[in-house]
């Protein structure tokens, strides 16, 4: 009688358990889509390297290619100085990763001219 | 010899008593008996004669030892700590005055958090949006909206912000109140 009743209230336990841990799931599963971390963890997991372009870093800093390195200067200054007053920190960072990036560029354009 | 202190015994017991003889005897023995009260006070005396003397010698001997000691390594320390003290306060003056040049002289560098990384995402999504424009992912039309704004003064193209930068930021604020969808589901 007693092993009797023990095993029937650790299967109705169980059951319970159970669904209940798929309801969580799946609720966690609409919060990630709705919040968009489902997205972030996708492109996080397709590109790696997570670095800017050079593309990009000239389009966020508003210079052609055609620029020079004193006028990309000029421009992460003046953009920088004003999104740190009245802008956002994301995109403060992103104008310091788009001048570190054309740094790189630049730095390897000047070794390279002299051989050429 | 011992006839005659026989004979000055019996001659002394005759007017005395039992017990005076023992008193008589001793004294006879002794020194004649004129001198008993000489002897008490002197005996008594000579101890306290002896502590005066002694007293004295005693204090003049601390007075003495505590002048040697006062005296003896004055003429030779003091000059040395002196010299010690000012070679000291020389040497910490020439080291406070290195450190505030170099206290001066150093750059000022600013707190910096850590950027985040890379550029923008290929498709914005709810959480990009609110850090774009500084605000809570759960942050109300209204506050959108100021943030919109605030943040679109400091990037405008026509005040020499950045086209891409303008159009990132009206893409949030459009995000952020639903009017565009942050893409389909992931799953």
């Amino acid at each position: 009688m007693a092993g009797k009743l023990i095993a029937n209230l650790i299967v109705m336990g169980s059951t319970i358990i159970g669904r209940a841990m798929l309801q969580a799931y799946r609720k966690a599963l609409d919060n990630a889509n709705k919040t968009g971390v489902a997205h972030e963890a996708i492109n996080n997991i397709r590109r790696a390297s997570k670095t800017m372009t050079e593309q990009e870093a000239r389009q966020i800093l508003g210079v052609s290619e055609n620029s020079t390195w004193e006028e990309i200067v000029q421009r992460y200054d003046n953009l920088f100085e004003r999104n740190g007053k009245s802008g956002s920190f994301y995109l403060q960072s992103k104008v310091h990763r788009a001048k570190e990036c054309l740094e790189t560029v630049y730095q390897k354009n000047k070794q390279d001219e002299p051989p050429n | 010899m011992w006839n005659r202190r026989i004979g000055s015994n019996s001659l002394v017991c005759n007017p005395l008593r039992n017990g005076d003889r023992r008193v008589s005897a001793v004294s006879t023995r002794a020194r004649p008996p004129s001198g008993i009260p000489h002897l008490q006070p002197v005996s008594c005396c000579e101890p306290i004669q002896w502590r005066f003397h002694s007293s004295p010698c005693g204090r003049k001997d601390s007075v003495n030892h505590f002048q040697i000691l006062a005296a003896s390594p004055v003429p030779m320390a003091t000059p040395l700590i002196a010299g010690l003290a000012v070679a000291a306060a020389a040497l910490a003056g020439r080291y406070s005055i290195q450190a505030w040049n170099a206290y001066k002289a150093r750059p000022v560098v600013p707190r910096m958090r850590k950027f985040y990384e890379g550029g923008f995402q290929p498709t914005m999504t709810r959480r990009e949006a609110a850090l774009i424009l500084g605000v809570r992912e759960t942050a109300s039309a209204e506050k959108v909206k100021e943030a919109h704004k605030r943040v679109m003064v400091a990037n405008h193209p026509d005040a020499g912000g950045s086209h891409y930068l303008a159009s990132k930021i009206n893409e949030a604020k459009d995000v952020m109140t639903g009017k565009t969808k942050g893409g389909g589901s992931a799953f």
